[in-house]
């Protein structure tokens, strides 16, 4: 029975993970804002390979079209690759494949970070270029950088800012995570709420409630906290339905101007909400941009460019990077990557 | 002679090797309760499985109300009214009474909806064929053991049944239930229905038997009246060897020794009450008492599994304070349970582990790891001096018999040389040659300077042990008896006595 | 009869629901609301639809999470083929469609319990993360907003209406008649009818139960259509409520649904189990998910009060045997 439990809670982890990477799904094409003034001239055609975790997925489909405008852009034959379903091995194989092609750079989204590692040592002492994502736990030597599309303690900070650009610098506010126990959204709303504390004393954080990945939950605590704080100011979201919720819970009580909300969530989840002001700010980013960044990081180490902390990789949210040793070594690159969304301009972010 | 409800003729079944039943013939007349008796292994299991139609003999003919069966299936022995009531009972233990009285009923009558008032019709209906009163409301997990035996026997009076065999029906029963079940059975003789009684107590045999059929090594070694068939007579026929209750050696318990155990003014709530006594070396001390007597919670007490609310015990002269079982343990103090599957013995595990389950502090290295060599020596030796009879003690225990495994529980506290050792009914479920067996083995055991304390209520068995015997009686000692004071009838009537005076 | 009554687990459930809503309004008197109450059953209602779907799979002596997944299948596939044929009519059309499906998944599952003989929570466990991935892989991944116009108004439709000075308009929503018509056919259903019966037997001792001459995998086939068509029914009028269809809806709240059956009275290994127990069960989570926000108590407290019921719930048992054990009841007659 315990044994049971067990396997309950690894396939909920395993299943809440897929579905976390497919939540916040389509955004548009990113528009380069440094393409290189001239297509280098070349003597034979570069051939960059990105491979993900499934192409199954809308999110790596969308992570293609990033890496398509990156082959026009830059004059590469550029192209992603990777497994019908997620799979380590199936995965390592397709690199072991394009190792034996002879391509320039590979740009990898590994499943299993530590999995995927021979492979890529193999790969980088064939010379090939190899350019992480999503993969800053990677070991030393194992990738010539990693590349984030932002720290996700500065991508709660941000979250902050918004609100209180909304709410003002003092007052109650709350905060949703999609479950306790998932990383990215509890490192967000406590950096938030760390940055807060520091900067902003008056702001008096009410809890931190969990919606079950659920906007209903998140609809019908929003209800409770309005008959217990009347006076609550502002909302945090990190689940894409956790402002949808809260959002219709602040519209039945026509609360949508005395309360801001803002957290993580795309158009078409948030979009009526958005009108109303319901909710007033959505973030997202996109893996488009990712995409293209991640090629344009192996174009620049394939050229001998150095990367350097602060550089302008001429992608938007790429403009000023950040770059850090990682957990393991692997250095890794960080982006401002975020997209910001509201009523005014979210008709630009069709998804 | 009534008429001959069933006969099995010249009945011969094989496993294997083994011959189970060498062309025995059983008949059973209407109205009788027919006793059949003998030792583990003697055959009367795969009887009864032969005449419900569960084995097929391999020789034979069965004649059941004059029709002839060379195989019989299960269908065909219950349509013949022929009902077999096993030890567990076959019942629903989270279902209520009425509903598992009545629902062979319901089931048969193909009906897709359920009427409660026709369900509990027909447990009353039942209730009253035997004459008893159950709660029909009450969930059968809640009732004791006696009411779900009840509750069988009406389930196979529902089915229409002839013939009712019972299997081992008083092992878990006590006294006064045993009592019970035999005035059932005596009703229902008297309704016309015919008794298959399986038991190996002899003494439970000699009162309800009409008629005494003895197994020995699959084959029938005795069948007649019962009138007149006296219990040595039933043991010999049984064992093979004559059972001399007259020659038992008591060991000496010496006058002047000072006691092993005093205990005084021990009080336990809903237990026992003030109760005070002494346990010399090389005595055996027994206590006996019907249910609710609280002569089970006196020896829990003492073992530290109901640590006592009030009183004191004295171990050698020294104040005892027993709080826990390690404590109970620590002061020498050993205790076999009444239960020995559920709570003395892993059945899964092997023998030898079994034996030496409570020596493992005594056989660690010094790395604290278990010296394997150690431990087969010692489970080795136990074995033996306790005659287990196993080919090997890496066999797992529940290989053995009823009585071996009794003996393993008993070796495994004895290995540890208690200076006192509690025995609860320690041979409850044990045919009547290991039975002498154990007894030998307690006498032994006191003989080398043990005191023993022997709950049962199993008369002869306290007679053949015993050097003194307490009776409780609602929670209190009311009566003790001297060695010289100890005969059947004496006990007998003191326990009837209780019967009557002591509410449950 | 009284005295039986208090004595139930039904009872005690009931008595902690009142003692913990006394509590919650005393600290905040927001609670003591017509629309607190009306938000509470609205809650409720998916739960309580899903409760009663698997109620019978537990007392049967089975243990189940797919129904979650069966529910998340069924509601998004069916929205994601109706928004392809452009369909813009009322939820009717969907609670046939999905409960049809709701049907053969369940029944899915059955066969593979009765005909391989394999254990319940194993074919439970493999149908749960197999409905999620289909829904993920084949169906999509992302949740869909757009509802048919048909059932927009859906989720404000309500028999009575409150008004609260704090979250505006809220009412007795109309799903809440569909739990009790449910609860109602699965009450009478599990004591008015012989595979009810048998429901209760299988559980209590399954090997009598195939003796006695009950259809034992007859049975098994239809807890396992119950459950599969009530999850159905949950899993679209969870979607119809909050307005979206979520292809991964409920993934985390099995253990939630489980916990209030078992805090009901049912027992883990089969045999007991009632609606009514299943309903209290239901109504205690959700007070006290909600007496958590109410009183201010962190969220991270919800999941141990939860477990700590459950401890003392399931050592009940245990503990009146040890109280027997003591009065010396059991222990002579064992």
């Amino acid at each position: 029975m315990k044994k049971g439990i067990l396997y309950v809670m690894t396939i909920l982890a395993l299943v809440a993970l897929l579905a976390a990477c497919a939540a916040p799904a389509p955004a548009p094409l990113p528009t380069p804002t440094t393409a290189p003034a001239a297509a280098p001239a070349l003597e034979k055609e570069l051939v960059f390979a990105s491979v993900v975790k499934s192409i199954a997925f809308n999110w790596f489909k969308r992570l293609e079209t990033g890496v398509l405008q990156f082959g026009q852009d830059y004059k590469v034959k550029a192209f992603m690759e990777g497994p019908s379903q997620v799979d380590s091995a199936a995965q390592v194989a397709i690199i072991e494949d394009l190792i034996a092609q002879g391509v320039d750079a590979i740009c990898n989204v590994p499943y299993g970070v530590p999995e995927n590692e021979p492979a890529q040592k193999k790969a980088m002492d064939a010379g090939i270029i190899v350019v992480g994502h999503e993969a800053a736990t990677a070991k030393e030597g194992t990738l010539h950088y990693d590349v984030e599309a932002f720290d996700n303690c500065a991508y709660g900070e941000e979250m902050l800012k918004e609100l209180v650009a909304r709410m003002g610098e003092e007052g109650k506010y709350i905060q949703f995570v999609g479950s306790l126990t998932n990383a990215s959204h509890n490192e967000w709303q406590d950096c938030a709420k760390a940055y807060a504390e520091k900067n902003y004393p008056k702001l008096q954080w009410i809890a931190k409630y969990e919606s079950k990945e659920d906007q209903e939950v998140a609809y019908n605590t929003m209800k409770d906290v309005l008959r217990t704080h009347p006076d609550i100011k502002g909302v945090l979201g990190s689940a894409a339905g956790d402002v949808v919720g809260a959002g219709r819970a602040i519209e039945e009580a026509g609360l949508q101007d005395a309360i801001a909300v803002v957290g993580t969530s795309i158009p078409s989840y948030a979009g009526e909400l958005l009108k109303t002001g319901a909710v007033d700010l959505a973030m997202a980013w996109d893996p488009a941009t990712a995409g293209y960044a991640c090629n344009v990081v192996a174009y620049k180490v394939l050229k001998g460019e150095e990367i350097k902390d602060g550089m302008d990789l001429g992608v938007p949210g790429y403009e000023k990077i950040t770059l850090r040793k990682g957990v393991n070594g692997v250095p890794v690159i960080y982006g401002s990557a975020w997209i910001k969304m509201d009523a005014t301009n979210m008709d630009q972010y069709p998804f | 002679m009534a008429e001959e409800i069933l006969r099995a003729e010249h009945i011969s079944k094989r496993f294997g090797g083994v011959i189970a039943l060498d062309a025995v013939s059983l008949s059973i007349h209407k109205g009788e309760t027919c006793c059949l008796v003998g030792e583990n292994g003697s055959g009367k299991s795969t009887m009864i499985k032969i005449i419900s139609g569960v084995y097929t003999p391999d020789e034979g003919d069965i004649y059941i109300n004059g029709h002839h069966y060379k195989r019989l299936t299960p269908i065909e022995a219950i349509r013949e009214g022929i009902q077999v009531i096993y030890q567990d009972f076959s019942l629903f233990p989270n279902l209520t009474v009425a509903e598992n009285i009545a629902i062979n009923e319901q089931l048969a009558s193909g009906k897709q909806s359920v009427n409660w008032k026709e369900i509990y019709e027909i447990a009353k209906e039942g209730l009253a064929k035997i004459n008893v009163s159950l709660p029909l409301d009450a969930v059968v997990e809640t009732l004791p053991t006696a009411d779900r035996q009840l509750i069988a026997i009406i389930k196979a009076l529902l089915a229409k049944a002839r013939i009712i065999i019972m299997d081992e029906p008083t092992t878990a029963l006590t006294q006064r239930e045993v009592q019970a079940l035999f005035r059932v059975i005596n009703e229902l003789k008297e309704q016309g229905l015919s008794i298959l009684f399986v038991s190996h107590k002899l003494n439970e045999v000699v009162e309800i038997a009409d008629r005494t059929v003895i197994f020995r090594n699959g084959q029938k070694v005795l069948d007649q009246e019962a009138r007149g068939l006296d219990i040595g007579t039933m043991a010999f026929c049984m064992t093979g060897r004559k059972l001399d209750t007259s020659a038992i050696v008591f060991s000496e318990v010496e006058e002047a020794a000072a006691p092993l155990l005093r205990v005084e003014n021990l009080t336990l709530a809903h237990g026992f009450f003030d109760v005070s006594f002494e346990l010399k070396p090389k005595e055996v001390l027994g206590i006996t008492g019907l249910l609710g007597s609280g002569r089970t919670e006196l020896a829990l007490s003492l073992f530290g599994v109901l640590p006592a609310d009030s009183g004191r015990i004295y171990i050698e002269g020294n104040e005892a304070k027993i709080r826990s079982i390690s404590d109970a343990a620590r002061y020498g103090v050993g205790y076999v349970p009444e239960d020995r599957v559920r709570e003395g013995l892993f059945l899964e595990q092997p023998i030898g582990d079994n034996v030496i389950v409570t020596l493992i502090d005594r056989l660690v290295t010094k790395l604290r790891l278990l010296n394997s060599k150690a431990k087969k020596e010692e489970a080795d030796r136990w074995i033996k001096q306790l005659e287990v009879k196993t080919p090997s003690g890496e066999l797992p225990a529940k290989s053995l018999s009823g009585g071996n495994q009794q003996r393993v529980v008993l070796a495994k506290w004895v290995a540890r040389s208690p200076k006192i050792l509690i025995l609860n009914g320690p041979t409850v479920g044990v045919d009547v040659g290991s039975k002498a067996e154990i007894h030998e083995l307690i006498r032994n055991l006191a003989g080398q300077g043990m005191g023993i304390l022997l709950i049962s209520d199993d008369i002869p068995e306290l007679i053949q042990t015993c050097h003194r015997i307490l009776l409780m009686r609602a929670g209190r000692i009311v009566k003790e008896f001297q060695r010289e004071e100890i005969t059947e009838q004496a006990l007998n009537a003191e326990l009837v006595a209780s019967a009557t005076t002591n509410a449950p | 009869m009284l005295n039986r009554i208090v004595k139930t687990r039904e009872f005690i459930v009931f008595l902690i629901l009142v003692a913990l809503s006394v509590i919650v309004g005393l600290i905040n008197p927001a609670f003591f609301s017509i629309s607190t109450v009306f938000d509470t059953l609205r809650a409720a209602i998916v739960y309580f639809i899903m409760a009663f779907g698997v109620l019978p799979i537990i007392i049967s002596g089975g243990i189940d999470i797919s129904f979650v997944a069966i529910a998340a299948v069924t509601s998004f596939s069916t929205h994601m083929l109706l928004l392809k044929l452009g369909y813009e009519g009322g939820t009717l059309l969907y609670y046939l469609i999905a409960c049809t499906m709701g049907l053969l998944a369940g029944l899915l599952n059955g066969f593979l319990v009765t005909r391989f003989n394999l254990p319940v929570f194993n074919v439970s466990l493999a149908a749960f993360t197999m409905w999620y991935g289909f829904n993920l892989f084949f169906i999509g991944a992302t949740a869909n907003f757009d509802l048919p116009a048909g059932t927009v108004g859906y989720y404000a439709r309500f028999i009575i209406t409150a008004r609260d000075p704090f979250v505006g308009k809220t009412g007795l929503h109309v799903s809440i008649v569909y739990v009790v018509l449910i609860g109602l056919f699965i009450w009478w259903m599990l004591k008015y009818t012989t595979i009810g019966r048998g429901i209760y037997a299988m559980g209590g001792n399954r090997e009598v139960a195939i003796r006695s001459g009950f259809n034992v995998p007859f049975i098994t086939l239809v807890t396992f259509a119950i459950m599969g068509v009530l999850s159905a029914v949950a899993g679209v009028t969870q979607a119809f409520l909050s307005r979206y269809f979520n292809p991964v809806i409920f993934i985390g709240q099995p253990l939630d649904v489980l916990a209030a059956i078992i805090l009901g009275g049912a027992s883990i290994t089969g045999g007991r189990g009632s609606v009514i127990g299943t309903a209290l069960g239901v109504l205690l989570i959700q007070v006290i998910n909600r007496a958590l926000i109410l009183t201010g108590i962190p969220v991270q407290w919800q999941r141990l009060v939860v477990g700590i019921i459950l401890i003392v719930f399931t050592s009940i048992p245990a503990l009146q045997e040890r109280r027997a054990r003591r009065i010396g009841h059991t222990t002579e007659a064992a």
